[in-house]
Order: C-alpha cells, then structure tokens, then sequence
C-alpha cells in the first residue's frame, strides 16, 4: 500500500477533481444553486438603507413584556437567514390558519424548553418590522414601523 | 505542455508525509462531530409544510422528509461514523460513512427555505477525506497493524487531500467575489452597501460587537474594506500556485472571517475548521518531534560533561543537513 499512488488511482482523483471543477464553474457561470455546487451568492445582492423584518415574540403572562422567540443559531439548523426566509414563505404562501398553527408550535417549543425562572406566555405575536440606518444617530439603525400581522392567545388555543 | 503537466503532478502527488494528513484527520472529523452534537436533526420534521423546497438531488431521487425517529437514529450513526473515522477505526467503512450520511443530512436541511452556504464544504471535505488514506498512521487502525507495515513514508497519497480541500475553499471564495461582481457590479464596493450592511447587522443577525454599526457610519472606510474583501476573494487563486501569495492570502483570509464574525454576524464555523488544512501540520510534527529530541539531548549534557563535545559536534552535523526527515534521524542517532 506504501509508495505514490498507482496510475489508476491518479487517473481516478484527477477525475474527481474535474468533477468539481466543472460543477462549480457551470454553477458559477449560470449563477444557479446547483446543490452541493453554487454561486454563493453571500452578501452579494446590494444591501438599500431599509430592512424589513418579521419577529416573532412571545407575551409574558406575568408582566405583558415581549420576548423575542427567534431560534438561536448555536442550536438549530433552522436559524439566521434561513430562519428568516421560512418565515417570509410563511407569511406569502402560508394560509392564516398555518400561520396561528406555526406560532402554536412556537409557544409549545418554548413551553418545552422553559427553565423555571422564564416567564410562561399567554400570548405570541407575529410582527412585521421596518428599519432604516441613520448615519448620524446611535445606533445608527432604528425601528421606523411595526405591524402586528397575527397573535394567538394561548389559553384560547388551548 | 510537459511543464504545465508535470507542475500538476508535483502539485497533487508531490511526497509529504502521513502524519500531516492524520493530524488533519483528527482535527476534521472532531471539529464536526462536536459541530454538529449540538444540533438536532428531527427539528426539520417539526417544520410547517411550505418550508420544503426541493434541492435537485433530492427532487431527482424523489427524497422526502423521513419521519423523526428515522432522522434520530440516522444522525446517531452519522455521529458515530465522525467519530470513528476522527481516531481512525475501521477507517475505510467509518470515513465512507460519514460522506454518506452528511450528504443526505446536510443535503436534507438544504431542502428548507434556502441554502446554507457553508455546509457544501462539510460534503467536499467528507468526500475527499472518504477516499483518501487519511488513517495511515496516527490511528486505532495503525496502532492495530490493520494498515501499511512499517510506518509509511511520504507519498503523493498524503499531499492531494490537503490540496484538493485548498482547492475547495479557493473555489468557494473566488465564486463568492465574482457573483459580487456579477449581482451589484463595482456598485458594490463604491456605493453605500457595505455601510448600510454593517449598520444593519445587528437588526439582521448577530455580530460579536458594534464596531461594525460605527464603522458603517464613515462611507468611505466601509467602501475600503468592500474593496479589502473583494480583492482578497478574487486573488485567492494565487495561493494556489504561490507560496508567497498563500503566505499573504491565507492570513488575510482568516482576519477576514473574524471580522465578518465581530462586524457583521454569520460565523462560517465551517470555514474556520477546513481551514486547518492550510497549516503545514507535517512540518510541524517534524519540528516538535525535532524540538524534543533537542531538549532531551540538552539534559544529558547537564548530566554526563565528558560527552558534551560528542553531542555539539553531532547536533552541528545534523544542524547542517538540510532535510529534516535526515536531521531527525540524525538527531536520533545522536542519543
């Protein structure tokens, strides 16, 4: 097993190597997501001086104070931009009802993983954001308008 | 054509030593099997239906979502493939089962909402270490006589992974740089992109610190580090070919990713651990065993004086030799 690699061996990794040269050129070149190959298209769109978010929150019963229920990216693989793009399909595609249904496996989720000294929910919202950057105030971005497009009252649903 | 084809082979099959691609081994497969202990793939069964959008593999081979129980046990043996093949058991069957399974794993998160863009190199990097002889030595398997005897020396086998995985990032960030290009044009780098970017990171994600937002505030300094970053994914090619430019590039890279991590939010942890294969870990293996033996000799002087002139003249001989795989032996010879 020891020395250089044998012809065929060489003739087989230099294939391979090919492969992946010519799929992530023909990836490149059409500009398509052409899985496990891409473009990656990473912070590659321009970036304007607004955002538009959508949040999900949850309602303390004790205090009314809202906290946010954004998944954390440490833990789960549907986090970040992709988190945020689930919930933007959500929001074009998805019918009212799958809309309440998916805030209800929120507040399940957060239930679950609760510790003692979080507050329970009575109530979780879904909020539509926009943010604007202002160079010359700090912090330089700031909420300019907040829409509440859903909001289920748990001890309803229950 | 001759030179074109023999700067190929020496650039893929040029000797180096097993131990380099064994501590990349190590370093690989336990970097991602603590990575990914800490997720849980039957979270994607919990996921409302409209989420799913087919990637072409899957859509081609009319995969769908298995059930919860399925994604448990499949990610239990994936996590126990990573593991194996890290201390190389049964390193032929563990490390192709481990390409196996992050493919479908991997490849089955990218079926929700959108792609991730740093997991393709987790698949690349399975793949190349599947069918490499990353287990050689500094193993379960070499330990246990079930690969080469003796100790293997350098071959072209340890040098093409580790360049192939060169070859993966080059190409991932120098895709990256152009479909800047192709998406905003010079617009973005000279326009206020970056500084709205930077000014809305912490709204969008979450960047370690500020310095980001403050930075986003001065036009021009935003500008420059567009500027910084595309010319740094657009050259990386050259760290390819160069030893100097990889010498540049490399390290500019890796500033680059922490201050994406500290400015703007995303981590490219997967970046961060495949980029392990730019450390040249045979040469440094060879330097500490080299250091020891140093540090033992220098002992002995203390303690035997009638033979320190023996030792000085054998340490300045093996000083001289410009090979290390001779100096070590050399050095080893001395004792």
């Amino acid at each position: 097993m020891n020395g250089p690699p044998s012809p065929r061996r060489r003739l087989a990794i230099n294939l391979c190597v090919a492969g992946f040269v010519l799929g992530s050129a023909v990836s490149l070149i059409t500009q398509r997501e052409l899985w496990p190959f891409s473009p990656y298209a990473m912070f590659a769109a321009m970036q304007g001086p607004e955002q538009l978010m959508l949040d999900v929150v949850g309602v303390s019963a004790a205090s009314s104070e809202e906290i946010v229920l954004a998944p954390s990216p440490r833990t789960k693989i549907i986090a970040g931009t992709r988190y945020r793009e689930m919930l933007n399909r959500l929001v074009e595609i998805g019918s009212e009802r799958e809309i309440r249904m998916y805030l209800a496996d929120v507040a399940l989720l957060y239930e679950h993983a609760r510790p003692a000294d979080a507050p329970r929910l009575r109530a979780v919202r879904l909020y539509k954001s926009r943010w604007q950057v202002m160079p010359d105030e700090w912090p330089p971005a700031r909420r300019v308008e907040q829409v509440l497009l859903t909001e289920i009252d748990l001890n309803r649903e229950q | 054509m001759r030179t074109v084809r023999s700067r190929w082979e020496a650039f893929w099959f040029e000797p180096s030593p097993a131990i380099g691609l064994a501590i990349c081994r190590v370093l690989f497969f336990g970097a991602f099997l603590l990575y990914y202990l800490r997720i849980n793939y039957t979270e994607l069964g919990s996921l409302p239906a409209h989420a799913w959008r087919d990637v072409w593999p899957f859509a081609a081979l009319g995969l769908g979502l298995p059930s919860a129980s399925t994604l448990d046990m499949l990610q239990w043996v994936w996590r126990v493939s990573l593991f194996a093949a890290c201390i190389g058991v049964t390193w032929r069957m563990a490390s192709l089962v481990a390409f196996v399974l992050g493919l479908y794993l991997i490849g089955l998160s990218e079926n929700v909402a959108r792609i991730n863009h740093s997991d393709a190199i987790v698949v690349f990097g399975l793949g190349v270490m599947a069918l490499s002889r990353g287990a050689d030595t500094f193993s379960v398997d070499a330990l246990r006589g079930r690969t080469s005897k003796p100790a293997p020396g350098p071959s072209g086998e340890y040098t093409w992974p580790i360049r192939a995985m060169w070859l993966v990032m080059v190409t991932i960030y120098f895709a990256a740089g152009i479909t800047k290009l192709a998406t905003s044009g010079v617009a973005w780098v000279t326009s206020a992109n970056l500084a709205n970017l930077l000014m809305l990171g912490p709204v969008t994600r979450a960047p370690l610190t500020w310095l980001g937002q403050e930075i986003g505030r001065h036009a021009a300094l935003s500008s420059g580090l567009a500027a910084l970053a595309l010319m740094i994914e657009l050259s990386l090619p050259l760290a390819l070919v160069s030893t100097g430019a990889r010498l540049i590039l490399v390290p500019a890279l890796l500033i680059m990713q922490v201050s994406i991590r500290a400015l703007m939010g995303p981590g490219f942890t997967e970046f961060f651990i495949c980029g392990l294969f730019w450390i040249p870990w045979g040469r440094v293996a060879e330097r500490s065993i080299t250091a020891g033996f140093r540090h033992r000799e220098s002992r002995r002087w203390r303690y035997a004086p009638s033979r320190r002139t023996e030792f000085r003249e054998r340490r300045a001989a093996a000083d001289s030799d410009p090979d290390p795989r001779s100096r070590t032996r050399r050095l080893e010879s001395s004792e």
